[in-house]
Order: structure tokens, then sequence, then C-alpha cells
């Protein structure tokens, strides 16, 4: 009885199980594309990126045209003005990424404010899944497929520019095309975490479970699984959370996947345990089974 | 220049009137040079002479004027040249990924994979295997990266080249921070690729390694000061001081 209303009495109202398949889309595509930023050192261009693309989503919601065509627009500004502030005024690149996105951001707020939009600022902002509708999980499922299917198939172009990209480049891999793959699989990322989480704190739901990850230092190769795992409880546990206590989708997700990190770094410090072994530690175990 | 150019008959190599830079900076000027296959090559010099940056301009990593010629094709900058592999100075790679050393050598596969990265895996991951063996480190295959000592990271860099199977093989300073069984063991493997006709071509800083092992050295300082023999190239770092910042 107790499971029973805790697990399924709030999925008895539409709005509910609407809230769930949106958090849990995002808790899939946010670790995968988050893992890579954690790996390649994007952490602050993916926390800027998913303030900068409000303005982009303001104005296509204002045009009637799709959020995911405004975010990227507003992906490639980012990119452009970061771009030409780093080569054609000797900036450095977290200095203009930071001056940038702030720009933009404040952009968007003043958008916002104008704009006669059914959404209020706070949904972009804090995430309100609640409200979401049929096209509204269409669309992000159809974006969340083309991300996860673009980072499969970027997987071994990725690796090898993150190890090194110098010698990735000798070989003939394209490092500014893996650099713009996932810069676009981002901004494609905070469109589905503004629907969830929102875009103060998709961050926390792409960079979060990859930190895990690195707790207990898994294997590049699982270690996306993992983090997609880690995502889709913490969506799950957060939007039931919210529920029971009443409280918003958005930072309760943001809070359970936080508080896995704490319980993670808590785990390795008393335990030292780690899912990966070295060759040394399998080989002791053979000698120790003869 | 001091010394006499090497003449070879059938350059596998050859660098004509070639300035190298780096952002604007001409960080090499004129350079003439001819490889052949085999040569077991050492480019010498004080810091910022312009070693790395005549590596990686053969690499085609960075930006040069003059011709380059692997054979019969001309190189270019930012053109992958598939005879020609680049191992990099090891200090700058990430190091603290959760990755094995097989997973660092499949890497040099990337190249031909990279837009369909699924493609012949088990092909290439046999060849990452056989490049690993080549350098005595198979055992090393399932190791994670960061449990790895410094001359067992310098190999498996050397493995990842290999997979490859270049031509002409480029090495940036592969001895640094080493201690001696380590660079005796690189060295060795370095001869031996080089006995089965591979170029190899190495940043070195330690002369008397350069003066005992390799069949040729090339003195650079912004440009090529000398080129021959080690035994008569080396010593014109001793008489001269401005080029003297190396460890002997």
């Amino acid at each position: 009885m107790f499971l029973e209303s805790l697990l399924i009495e709030p999925f008895q109202y539409e709005f509910m199980r609407n809230a769930l398949i949106i958090s849990i889309l995002a808790g899939i595509v946010a670790p995968l594309t988050g893992y890579w930023a954690l790996t390649r050192r994007m952490v602050y261009l993916t926390d800027a990126m998913s303030h900068s693309v409000l303005p982009g989503v303001i104005i296509a919601s204002m045009l009637g045209v799709s959020i995911l065509v405004g975010a990227m627009g507003t992906a490639i500004v980012l990119a452009l003005v970061v771009s030409l502030m780093v080569r054609k005024g000797k900036s450095s690149e977290d200095g203009a990424v930071g001056v940038a996105s702030q720009a933009l951001f404040a952009l968007g707020v003043v958008l916002a404010s104008r704009s006669t939009d059914s959404k209020s600022l706070s949904h972009y902002l804090f995430g309100n899944p609640l409200s979401a509708t049929f096209t509204d999980i269409a669309g992000m499922a159809l974006t969340a497929l083309a991300i996860i299917l673009l980072m499969l198939w970027a997987h071994p172009m990725l690796i090898a520019t993150s190890f090194d990209p110098e010698h990735a480049s000798a070989i003939g891999v394209k490092v500014t095309r893996a650099d713009a793959i996932l810069i676009l699989a981002l901004a494609g990322t905070t469109v589905i975490g503004l629907g969830s989480v929102g875009v103060l704190m998709t961050i926390s739901l792409s960079v979060g479970p990859a930190v895990i990850t690195r707790i207990f230092a898994i294997h590049i190769s699982k270690a996306r699984f993992v983090a997609m795992g880690i995502g889709v409880f913490s969506s799950t546990f957060g939007v039931i959370a919210s529920y029971h206590l009443a409280i918003p989708v958005g930072p309760a997700v943001a809070l359970t996947c936080t508080s896995l990190i704490a319980l993670s770094f808590a785990i390795k410090s008393f335990t030292n345990f780690s899912l990966e072994r070295t060759s040394d530690e399998k080989n002791t175990e053979k000698s120790s089974m003869k | 220049m001091i010394a006499v150019n090497l003449l070879t008959k059938n350059p596998v190599l050859t660098l004509s009137g070639i300035n190298v830079f780096r952002d604007q900076f001409c960080a090499v000027k004129n350079v003439n040079l001819d490889f052949e296959a085999g040569e077991l090559v050492a480019l010498s010099g004080r810091n910022g002479a312009g070693k790395s940056s005549l590596l990686l301009a053969i690499a085609g990593l960075t930006n040069f004027t003059g011709t380059l010629k692997f054979k019969e094709s001309e190189c270019h900058h930012g053109h992958h040249q598939p005879g020609i592999g680049y191992v990099p100075q090891r200090a700058n790679l990430r190091w603290d990924l959760p990755m094995r050393a097989i997973d660092v050598v499949l890497t040099g596969t990337a190249g031909d994979h990279h837009l369909a990265g699924y493609k012949n895996k088990s092909k290439r991951v046999k060849l990452a295997w056989e490049a690993l063996e080549l350098v005595e480190g198979s055992h090393l295959g399932d190791r994670l990266l960061s449990t790895l000592s410094g001359g067992q990271a310098q190999r498996i860099l050397i493995a990842r080249s290999l997979v490859s199977k270049p031509e002409v093989l480029l090495l940036d300073e592969p001895l640094s921070g080493l201690d001696a069984p380590s660079s005796q063991r690189i060295l060795n493997l370095l001869k031996q690729r080089s006995n089965e006709g591979t170029l190899i071509i190495a940043a070195m800083h330690e002369l008397d390694i350069v003066q005992g092992h390799f069949s040729r050295a090339v003195l650079l300082s912004g440009e090529v000061i000398a080129d021959g023999a080690p035994t008569r190239v080396i010593p014109t770092l001793y008489k001269n001081p401005n080029l003297s910042e190396v460890t002997v």
C-alpha cells in the first residue's frame, strides 16, 4: 500500500505522467552530452550555453516556430561571437564565453518581459514539465533520439580528440567537427532540459551523473550508459519527490542529482569502492583462486 | 651550415625551402633536407630552436611555406598524410581519462573511420593489439592510463602511431623524463623500426644518446646549423655557446 501510494499514485494524473516522460528524456540525453562536456573540459561552456539559448527560444516561441531552431540559432551566435572575441579581440576563451553568454541571457530576460507568450520567464528558468503537452513531448522525444544517434556516431571521434586532439588531427580526424557536433548536441540538450529542469539547472543533470562516473573511475565505454542510468533515476526520483513534497520538479531533480554526487563522494572516501579493476587486480584475483 | 648535407639517393621525405610558422611567427626558416627510408635521425638544438615546429610541419599540423614531399606526393598543412606517423610529447595528453591502454592505441585507427566509427571494429581492435605487441606492450593493454609509468606510456603512444604502419615516424622528445632502462627500451624499439625500413625523426635533447644511437643528427637554431653523422655534428654544439642549452 505504501509503495503504491508512493510510486503509483502520482501518475494517475496525466500531467504527472507527461512530467515523468519529459524528465526521463532529459535524464537520458543530458548526461550523455554532459559526459563529453566534462571529459573535454567544456563544463563552463555547457553552463553558459544553457543560459544563452534563452533569447532564441523566446523569439522562436513568439514567432511560432520550433524552439529547437531558436536554441540552435542562439548556440551558433554564441559560438561565432566567442570565436570572434578570441581571434580578433585577443580575449581569453572563458572570458569571451562569460561575457557573450551573460549578454544573451540578459537579452532573453528582456525579451521575456516584453513577450505575450503564455509561458512565463520562470517556466524557462526553472522548468515546468507539469505543463507539457503531447506536442512538446513528441518534439523533445525526436530531438532526444537525434542527439543519441549523433553522439553514438561521433563516439570514436570524440574519444580520439579528447585524449589527444593534436594526434587526432594528424591522422585526419576533424577536431573542429567533433567540437561542432558536441556544441550542437549541447544546444539540443538545453532545449530538452528547458522543458524539464529549466535553463538554470540543466547543468546539474548534464554534468552531475558524469561527475559520479569519474568518482568511481568507470571506463569511458560504460560511463556514458551509467551516467544515463543515474540521470533517469534522478529524474524519476525528482518527479515523485516533487509530487509528495509539493515542490517544483526542476529543483527536485537537480537536488536529487547533486545529493547522489555527495553520496558518491562519501562512499568513495570511506570504502575506496571502484567499478573498474586494473589487470593487476584481475591477475591477483586469478592467482588467489588457484 | 657547418656540416655537409648527407646526399640521399631515394629520399622518402624531401623538404625544400621550408619555412615553418607558429601563429604568425616564423619558427624555422629555409630548411632543405632529404631523408631516406631506414634512417634514424635526431633533431637537436636548444629550447625554441624549432625542433617541435619542424616535426609539426612534416605531420601537417602547422602552417609552412616551401615544398614538402612524402615520396612523390606533396604534403600540405591540414591534410592528413597516411604514411606519416606522429608521436607528440606525452606530458600534454589526457592521462587522467578513464581509458585503458588499448583504447588509446585504438584511437590510432580513428582517422580512417571518423565518418563510420563502428566499421571494421574487430579488424581495428586486432590491428591495435598487433601494434601493442610490436612495442612489447601486450600485457599493458588492459591497464588504466593512470597506472602506466612514463616509459610504458611512451610505448603506448608509439604503438598508437604504428597501427597505421607508417613509413615515417616523427617523435617529439620521446625520452624526456624517462629513466635509463626505459630510455634504452624505447631506443631499441626505434632502432628495430629503423632496421625494418621506417624513417625515424626524433626531436632530442639528450646529446650523448644521439651520438651513441642515431645515424644522423640535424642541428637547429631557427634554421639548420649542421647536418650529418652525430659524431661530427654534435661537437658543434659544444663549440657554440649560443646552442648549448641542451642536456649532455
